[in-house]
């Protein structure tokens, strides 16, 4: 009865719903059958359900692979860094944003900032390849007015990840600032003015109102971002490592773009897939088991 | 709030809508294959019916064939052509009966890509061309592919068969696998891509230095460029793919010092050794190191696509260049174009101290073979479309060089459904001749073929905008650069080739276990491994450092494998 009730009333809703869930369907939960070829020893000639299993086989394979081991550092690294930096930059600068009195001026930023995600990386990394050239780039000249050595961002290893954190969150904090914009607006006003009635400044209003206002969006995010904990961002690494930064620079998605797509090792990619997809599941279990534990939030 | 979230919400659905989209060509043409499939059952019939095998036979009614195109993006169509509808489509449809059907077109790089996938998900065309053996080998080896033996007796045209024979039978054994052929591979040993000299002329004679005699000459010319503008310029070019990049890579180098990187040599006692962990890859790399230090080479390199690199060639920034036979055709004639500038060009030089014979290596054979998918109902088109494209291109009599090769704005062969197309083995190399020879003895009876007819043509105008005080064409100076003179990018192909100066990896067309595993690593340790010494990240001495790392990877074990393969040949 409950459930005639829901339809009669909530139709409409679930058709909009439909295609989203058919996306998801076909491309999200379609493509786990094919998780079987991690056990498997791929042979295309024949189909993919006839093929020999080899148990985990193929999971020693790529724990002995050579540079797989520091493939999985770099990317833990570099993705360690993007995560802080993409929790801490866009919630920063939407609070900071928020304050701006100008009404105009706030959404300029707003549009600003948000515009480079819209570009592929294809197109931003061979720009940031010329305005971080050490001879000829603006950024080393910049430097060198104020008497600093130029610096080969994007060859020196030491500096290489660095630069991949900075160029990713110049590309896409805007982007971010979006929902937690969405979660200020919803700030009841009267609060404020409780607090400025009752003498609040600015740094109070923010520290009392407006970060616990947040609060449950931040955890939210922060909680699911976790779940990101082993993507370190191909596209943008495709696009902007080489050689000289190998060793600092080469990330599991590289590797396996290398196994599985140049070297047609689809079994070995795939593990290496599953085995991410795992350590993200129990990272994400765990922080949300924490989340509901400690700051008492549920999301489902 | 709910405003944002709506807006938020929206852009997440356009962007799904974006990449669902992408997918679509894809999914139609799931189901193309089987419409042609029963197309094929219904006029199989009437081949059964005709027994003698006619190697130019039109099919009545015609022939639906798929067919996959790796695209040139560089290549311009007359207004309302491409690949689905150019003059090769329409003629083979009017005087074959053959209908051509475009199943996917990709650029360059990613074709191969886009065959790997449809290998793996069993959608492949009806005919198609490979471009790596190991493509190759994985479909003979599923039986994937149809075996052309019989059908090439009988249906290859004369000049089909005597073309690709003109090796000896050579690229014949290549694709050859038990006996069987199981495709059309290209045919002989690509010579042109070893490696010249490039020199800008009006800064050679600005340095007013002789004309170089050694290696470490053209050091001091790229020197005597460099110091002229040493804030912007370089002396020599370099790219990211130091070791295989047609315009400017370190091959040249190393040959002159006897290093042959990326190829299997026979050493003197006869076995097979990897050229990239010789100790005269070492010296390469050593010489490297110290032009980099010196600032020769732009430090950024490793970072420098080839366009780039030809940026750096046309806007005046570098004026060396050691690369392939191309390079007048791009990027040297964009500058010609602009500035009018001119380049010499020298066969490669040894350096002074090194003692050994100077050999050139050629590109290893990749493997670029053309195929037919098993379960196709007219096997024999594959044979019949490449008899054509010969009969209009490749033939003295019959060509129609305007039509089918190139006019004035466009080259038309690139787009033809079989490509390259089979023509005279080294046919640059006998053009240059003749065309030489035409031209300075104002003879033309020396002029035979459809390609002579159209450099002769072009050289010939290119002389006579000369003589007559005008600026040639860029294409006429294109012409004249490749085929005129043994100073000419062909001319010193024949010096080569008159003096036995070439060398070609010996291990081709085979791919042993462990080398398909370890290949792509140890790949990336050399990139990775040179590029650090040239830089100087890393003293040369971790040279021995890192052979011992390419031993222990793999490498010994593929050292192994490979010289049983070479003995059992022997």
């Amino acid at each position: 009865m409950n459930l005639s009730r829901i339809k009669k009333t909530n139709w409409s809703y679930y058709i909009m719903l439909l295609p989203a869930f058919l996306l998801v369907l076909v491309y999200h939960y379609g493509p786990i059958g094919g998780l079987a070829l991690a056990f498997q020893k791929y042979n295309f000639a024949e189909s993919i359900f006839n093929q020999e299993w080899v148990g985990l086989e193929n999971f020693r394979y790529i724990f002995g692979y050579p540079g797989f081991t520091r493939a999985l550092w770099n990317t833990l690294f570099i993705a360690i860094m993007k995560l802080t930096a993409h929790f801490i930059v866009p919630i920063t600068v939407s609070i900071l944003l928020n304050e701006v009195r100008k009404v105009y001026l706030k959404r300029y930023i707003q549009t600003l900032i948000y515009l480079p995600h819209f570009m592929s990386w294809v197109i931003i990394s061979s720009i940031f390849i010329d305005i971080l050239s050490p001879s000829e780039g603006i950024v080393n000249k910049f430097l060198g007015l104020a008497g600093i050595e130029p610096v080969y961002f994007l060859g020196e290893p030491k500096v290489f990840p660095f630069t991949v954190v900075a160029t990713d969150i110049w590309k896409e904090f805007g982007f971010r600032t979006i929902v937690y914009f969405a979660a200020l607006s919803s700030i009841d006003p009267n609060l404020y003015e409780a607090a400025e009635i009752d003498g609040a400044k600015r740094m109070k209003k923010i520290r009392h109102i407006t970060i616990p206002g947040i609060m449950p969006i931040i955890v939210l995010l922060g909680t699911l971002s976790l779940g990101r904990i082993l993507n370190a961002g191909f596209e943008q690494i495709f696009n902007m490592y080489n050689p000289l930064v190998y060793s600092t620079g080469d990330i599991l998605d590289t590797l396996t773009y290398r196994i599985g797509i140049v070297n047609n090792e689809y079994d070995i990619a795939t593990a290496i897939g599953l085995f991410r997809s795992i350590v993200s599941l129990l990272l994400v279990s765990t922080s949300y088991y924490m989340a509901s534990k400690l700051a008492n939030y549920r999301i489902f | 709030m709910k405003r944002l979230l709506i807006m938020a919400f929206t852009l997440i659905m356009a962007v799904s809508v974006i990449f669902g989209g992408c997918d679509r060509k894809g999914e139609e043409s799931k189901d193309a294959p089987e419409v042609t499939d029963e197309q094929n059952t219904g006029t199989s019939a009437v081949t059964e019916e005709k027994p003698p095998a006619d190697p130019f036979g039109k099919y009545s009614p015609s022939v639906k064939v798929k067919w996959a195109k790796q695209a040139n993006p560089a290549t311009d169509f007359p207004e309302g052509d491409s690949y689905e509808n150019s003059v090769w489509t329409r003629s083979l449809l009017e005087d074959m009966g053959i209908e051509l059907e475009l199943d996917w077109q990709v650029v360059d790089k990613q074709y191969e890509t886009k065959m790997n996938l449809a290998i793996a998900s069993n959608q492949l065309p009806d005919i198609m061309s490979l471009t790596d053996y190991t493509q190759f080998n994985r479909l003979a080896g599923a039986d994937r592919i149809v075996d052309l033996t019989e059908l090439y007796e009988d249906y290859a045209s004369p000049l089909l068969k005597q073309y690709l024979m003109e090796d000896g039978g050579l690229s014949k054994s290549w694709a050859t696998i038990g006996g069987k052929l199981m495709g059309l591979p290209r045919n002989g040993v690509n010579f042109q891509t070893t490696r010249k000299i490039f020199i800008r002329r009006d800064w050679f004679e600005e340095s007013g230095m002789d004309k170089p005699e050694t290696m470490e000459d053209v050091f001091d010319i790229a020197r005597a460029f460099k110091n002229k503008d040493p804030e912007r310029r370089y002396g020599l070019t370099l790219a990211k793919k130091i070791l295989d990049d047609g315009l400017c890579d370190m091959r040249g180098v190393c040959n002159a010092v006897g290093a042959y990187p990326r190829a299997w040599i026979e050493d003197s006692s006869g076995n097979l050794v990897y050229g990239s962990v010789q100790p005269e890859m070492k010296k390469a790399i050593g010489i490297y190191a110290d032009l980099h230090e010196e600032g020769l080479i732009d430090p950024e390199f490793a970072v420098k696509e080839a366009a780039q690199v030809a940026k750096q060639l046309t806007s005046g920034q570098i004026g060396i260049s050691i690369g392939s036979f191309f390079l007048p055709g791009w990027p040297l004639s964009a500058l010609y174009k602009s500035e009018g500038i001119e380049w010499d060009i020298y066969p490669l030089l040894p350096m002074s101290d090194y003692k050994g014979e100077l050999k050139l290596l050629t590109n290893t054979p990749k493997g670029d073979m053309h195929v037919v998918r098993k379960g196709f109902k007219h096997p024999e088109v594959l044979l019949k479309i490449m008899n054509y494209e010969i009969l209009k291109v490749s033939d003295p009599d019959n060509a129609e060089q305007e039509k089918f090769q190139s006019d004035e704005n466009y080259n038309y062969a690139v787009t033809a459904p079989l490509y390259p197309i089979y023509g005279p083995l080294n046919k640059n190399f006998k053009t240059n001749v003749s065309v030489t020879k035409a031209i300075d003895n104002n003879d033309t009876s020396y002029i035979v073929t459809p390609q002579e007819k159209v450099q002769h043509g072009r050289v010939k105008a290119y002389f006579d905008a000369v003589n007559s005080g005008q600026t040639p064409k860029p294409n006429e100076w294109k012409a004249y650069k490749l085929f005129y003179g043994p100073d000419s990018s062909f001319g010193i192909q024949n010096y080569y080739f008159d003096n036995d100066m070439y060398i070609t990896s010996k291990l081709v067309g085979f791919e042993t276990p462990e080398m398909s595993r370890k290949k792509l690593t140890l790949e990336t340790l050399e990139d990775t491994a040179v590029v650090a010494m040239i830089t100087g990240s890393k003293p040369l001495d971790y040279f021995d450092e890192y052979v011992q790392e390419w031993r222990d990877l793999g490498g010994e074990l593929i050292e192994y494998e490979v010289n049983e393969w070479w003995n059992s040949k022997k």
